[in-house]
């Protein structure tokens, strides 16, 4: 499925009434079962944009449209969301947290039952269907959160730093786990992420945005295929990528030039 | 899994302790009351025997007269708790429906849970009499407050993240507004609800000793008026035991917290 955003900005208020932007000319297709990420400095600006992409957020000026219809609402069958704090609902035992898309959308018990079994086996967690997501695991309740947005069966997936909360070896398992997982479904995926190895890794398009405002200051192809091996770190193309990255968001003259 | 079953060994051998420390506080206790009565040479009129307490206890059980007490007195908490728990959910719920109405009725609700309720009770009684609908009429006018200003923060203060998880899986406003914010509030009203039964039944034994003609409290205010001090002491004990009962109930009712995710 195809996101395009045109001109789009978004502007604060401040609680003294200051308007403060946040985005500004942000022009952007994402294609079909492409895989962008989107990197930057911190307050950049990054989950917003994300927002705007799922209809969480109206821009200010602009808009965003996917397959050419513009999105004013959030629709999880268009685009569904991973948050980066996972937010199962505490009251809600894992297998009604996979479902509650669907259970939103008025279907059936036994479908939800269903297809919300199906989704927590495609993340490896159907024997603890019953359980409560304070009996889980930081990464396993991403894992039910990414089962959440997939039983939605979404055109595009958007996630916000979806490992940002876990510690190293979790991100790197659950990384790995994700990958076939991601790769598989073949959808449009734009995620967040404030990790340099993340965004080289993942991305078929690395989006780096400038400190606030955030604009687009580079875009950067990847073009080594998907679904890669973590061997893929160890290529020159990583490396290169990785570094300009670093220098993009390390040196602040380097991101000026790239803006301008 | 081992980590959790050595965990509840652990956790078994400290409930363990803690009950035996309370034993032996109770035990001390007793020990206190039977030196105060015997070498301490008390007057009975002021502690009586423990033996005679206990001779009354049964002999007040096997009485009509503490079963129609009982009855009355926990008639009128659970009516009150009725009428305020769902009073005060119902004004807590239109409140929080907009910033303008929680910001009128918020304060109103903290300046009612602040005033000693107790002043308008010889009020109550010229309105309705020293029967049981007086007893409820207070009782019920002292837990709304704190219910309905528990379950009006609740409302208000729902975690903006599941609001984002509704709107972000299509959750109609209906379901918003039972299955995400509702549900979310839960925990905090649930605690006001728990400060609301503890005030049901003070408020009840109160005015019972006030002005009543039945009901635990009553009986008590008539046996220590008429000095007799172990029968005082044998209602006392068991309106501690209704006490126990009722809030073991209330917390094996009451939903447990449902938060800390991590």
């Amino acid at each position: 499925m195809a996101l395009q955003a045109k001109n789009l900005e978004v502007t604060y208020r401040t609680a003294g009434g200051r308007s403060v932007p946040a985005l500004t000319d942000i022009n952007l297709e994402i294609a079909d079962r492409e895989f962008v990420t989107i990197i930057g400095p911190s307050g950049c600006g990054k989950s917003t944009l994300l927002k705007c992409f799922g209809g969480l957020l109206s821009p200010s000026s602009g808009e965003v449209t996917v397959n050419g219809q513009p999105v004013t609402e959030p629709d999880p069958n268009r685009a569904a969301f991973v948050f980066q704090d996972y937010t199962l609902l505490p009251w809600k035992n894992v297998l009604d947290n996979a479902a509650v898309g669907l259970h939103f959308a008025g279907r059936s018990k036994a479908e939800c039952r269903t297809r919300g079994q199906e989704m927590l086996e495609l993340v490896g967690l159907e024997e603890f269907a019953k359980q409560y997501p304070r009996e889980l695991s930081g990464g396993m309740q991403q894992r039910v959160a990414v089962a959440r947005a997939m039983a939605m069966d979404p055109g595009i997936l958007l996630m916000d730093e979806p490992f940002g909360a876990l510690d190293e070896q979790t991100r790197q398992k659950l990384g790995s786990e994700m990958g076939r997982i991601l790769t598989e479904t073949e959808r449009s995926v734009v995620m967040v992420t404030h990790s340099l190895d993340e965004a080289v890794f993942w991305a078929d398009r690395i989006i780096v945005l400038s400190a606030r405002p955030g604009r687009i200051a580079k875009e950067i192809e990847v073009k080594a295929p998907r679904p890669r091996s973590l061997s893929f770190i160890g290529t020159d193309e990583f490396a290169m990528i990785r570094a300009e990255l670093f220098r993009l968001l390390e040196v602040p003259s380097a991101m000026a030039e790239a803006s301008r | 899994m081992s980590a959790t079953s050595t965990q509840g060994v652990t956790g078994t051998a400290r409930r363990i302790k803690a009950n035996l420390v309370r034993l032996a506080a109770l035990i001390a206790l007793f020990a206190v009351w039977g030196y105060a009565q015997g070498p301490g040479g008390a007057s009975t009129l002021i502690v009586p025997k423990i033996a005679d307490v206990f001779d009354e206890f049964l002999l007040f059980l096997e009485s009509s007269e503490v079963y129609d007490a009982l009855r009355v007195t926990l008639t009128e908490v659970v009516i009150s708790l009725v009428i305020a728990a769902l009073s005060a959910f119902v004004v807590a719920f239109w409140a929080a429906r907009t910033d303008l109405r929680a910001k009128v009725v918020e304060p109103l609700l903290v300046w009612g849970y602040l005033v000693p309720h107790v002043l308008f009770y010889p009020i109550i009684i010229l309105w309705l009499g020293v029967g049981m609908s007086s007893k409820i009429a207070y009782a019920a006018s002292s837990a709304f407050f704190p219910i309905a200003f528990n379950c009006l923060r609740a409302f208000r203060g729902v975690d903006p993240k599941y609001v984002s998880v509704g709107r972000a899986y299509g959750a109609s406003r209906r379901q918003m507004d039972w299955q995400i914010k509702f549900r979310a509030s839960v925990p905090m009203a649930a605690a006001g609800l728990r400060i609301g039964c503890a005030l049901t039944l003070v408020t009840v034994l109160v005015a019972e000793m006030l002005s009543a003609t039945n009901g635990l409290g009553y009986l008590l205010k008539f046996y220590s008026q008429s000095f007799n001090t172990a029968r005082s002491y044998a209602i006392i004990l068991l309106i501690l035991l209704v006490v126990g009962i009722f809030h073991i109930l209330i917390s094996k009712l009451l939903p447990k917290n449902m938060e800390g995710q991590a």
